[in-house]
């Protein structure tokens, strides 16, 4: 692993050829925003929503287990108990964002505070983005692993850029103190020589569900993983 | 390829050296039509060989008279008849000044070339009631001046490109863009394609792309060529300086790609519409290129246009 030293601007790392998804890497934790209300899909908690035999927000953690990843931290808030429950056989730890209706802001910044103190960085992963896969993930973490220089870590799919985002911990005290309805859009607009795009094979990285129609189109394709 | 100046002033050099009589001119008016700038050169050998040249090839034959001349500097008149004219594509006649000058300080020729090939920029003197000459750096943004008495030629690049990537389509922009006499540089981070440049006379830096326009061309007489294809590397050039005003800025892909590029420079980096005007993309003039030397020609003929017919200019 290449060490990382902050702010060296120096160095441009050569990508290569090497294997990807050796082993949890213990310096990268992710992050789950399962918090909020989904109001755009009416009553219904579209986490809760099946996809195959899992839920929308298990396909995510399972996702993150398979990955190197090394732990999982799910915020939140909304029918927090309904959520212990879907994931009660995971290994995950749960925080609780007393503030979520504020916004997004506040579950990323109570995500972020929990993040262990020798955590090097942390992807956060949207509850309701089911199709993004291990290899996604470990994409991104490989490509912080080997270059200093990528200390916002965006995937792209066709050269536009996507979710989840890996964020160094230079940040972290940059998102643990953010709020509202502001997310870490921001932040990437103010550190634009920090981003680092990172291509990847699949289009998951666009798809969320965030109506019901978005959700029937899921349930019509193949693309998930059930 | 070298700029006509120095081909010139290397030709001189070595006609010199090899004991040859050589008369210098240089255009310093025009009237009418002229298809030569303000400041163009010109030599001629003892035995009529020309290099350079003053009036794009319409009176070039007549030059050979300045041997005749008694004086060793002065100034000589010369008319393009409406015929001469039509014959060498222009609109119609015109008339032509050039300072001529038949003692050349070898040391001083030996001085400017290598001021060139270090690609300074320095301002030669010439005063014409004594013949004396001298050397002086050359001011930002200098250019030529003639009061009738005093001719001022500044040599070297006043103007910058700054490519990014060190790749095929680069090479071929660096040779047109050192014939153009501009100030190449290109800005390569990947050792593994900074290794593999060899065009003379364009150095490569391997700090990252936003250092670079930071550092190196972020003023108005500079240019900025996104040439990578990636994105992590283009789009840093971009944003920094779409923030400041070169004034070219362009950026390498297909119309397809170049829609996603500005997508993301304004969803990721946050560049403004009005910023995001000032980019070319896809780069070049659309000529139909489709070897990277054609898709150079294309490049440099924008930069040309935009260079020549912006209002400031």
């Amino acid at each position: 692993m290449t060490d990382r030293c902050q702010n060296n601007r120096s160095v441009f790392v050569r990508e290569t050829s090497q294997e990807q998804g050796s082993g949890p890497d213990p310096n990268v934790v992710a992050v789950i925003l399962a918090a909020g209300r989904s109001l755009r899909m009416g009553p219904k908690n579209k986490l809760f929503e099946k996809l195959g035999a899992k839920s929308i927000l298990h396909h995510v953690v399972a996702a993150l287990q398979e990955s190197q990843i090394s732990s999982v931290i799910v915020v939140l808030g909304h029918e927090s108990e309904r959520i212990k429950n879907d994931l009660a056989r995971e290994d995950v730890t749960y925080v609780m964002n007393l503030d979520y209706e504020q916004g997004i802001g506040t579950s990323i910044s109570a995500g972020i505070r929990s993040v262990d103190k020798s955590a090097k960085g942390a992807v956060i992963m949207l509850g309701d983005m089911p199709l993004i896969s291990a290899k996604t993930i470990d994409k991104l973490v490989h490509d912080f692993n080997r270059n200093p220089r990528a200390e916002i870590v965006v995937p792209t799919y066709e050269d536009q850029p996507g979710n989840p985002v890996l964020w160094s911990n230079r940040f972290f005290p940059q998102l643990s103190s953010l709020s509202g309805d502001r997310g870490g859009r921001l932040l990437i607009k103010e550190n634009s020589d920090a981003v680092w795009f990172c291509p990847v094979e699949s289009k998951s990285v666009h798809i969320d569900v965030d109506t019901s129609h978005d959700l029937e189109r899921l349930r019509t394709t193949d693309g998930f993983r059930s | 390829m070298n700029n006509s100046d120095l081909e010139v002033l290397e030709h001189v050099e070595n006609w010199l050296a090899n004991g040859h009589q050589v008369e210098w001119v240089t255009l310093v008016r025009c009237w009418g039509s002229a298809p030569r700038p303000v400041g163009s050169m010109a030599a001629i050998r003892g035995d009529g060989a020309i290099i350079g040249s003053v009036s794009g090839g319409c009176i070039e034959k007549e030059l050979t008279e300045v041997h005749k001349k008694e004086s060793k500097v002065g100034v000589i008149q010369r008319h393009i008849s409406s015929e001469d004219a039509i014959r060498f594509g222009l609109p119609c006649g015109g008339a032509l000044e050039l300072v001529f000058e038949k003692q050349i300080d070898k040391d001083q020729i030996d001085e400017l070339i290598s001021a060139l090939r270090n690609r300074k920029q320095v301002c030669r003197s010439l005063e014409l009631s004594s013949g004396t000459t001298s050397l002086t750096l050359a001011v930002k943004g200098q250019e030529f001046e003639f009061d009738g008495r005093t001719m001022k030629k500044v040599f070297g690049p006043a103007w910058r490109l700054l490519l990014i990537g060190a790749g095929e389509l680069s090479r071929y922009v660096a040779e047109i863009g050192l014939a153009l006499d501009y100030d190449v540089l290109v800005c390569e981070p990947r050792e593994h394609f900074a290794k593999t440049w060899t065009v003379k006379g364009a150095d490569v830096v391997s700090m990252l792309p936003d250092d670079a326009v930071k550092m190196l061309a972020r003023d108005p007489t500079s240019a900025v060529l996104a040439l990578t294809h990636d994105p992590n590397l283009d789009d840093l050039a971009l944003v920094e300086a779409l923030n400041h005003d070169p004034f070219y800025v362009g950026a390498l892909g297909s119309r397809q790609n170049h829609r996603r590029r500005c997508d993301r420079l304004t969803g990721v980096f946050g560049v403004a519409e009005n910023q995001l005007a000032k980019l070319h993309g896809p780069i070049g003039l659309d000529i139909g290129s489709k070897t990277p030397a054609e898709i150079a020609v294309s490049i440099m003929a924008q930069i040309t246009s935009i260079r020549r017919l912006s209002k400031s200019n």
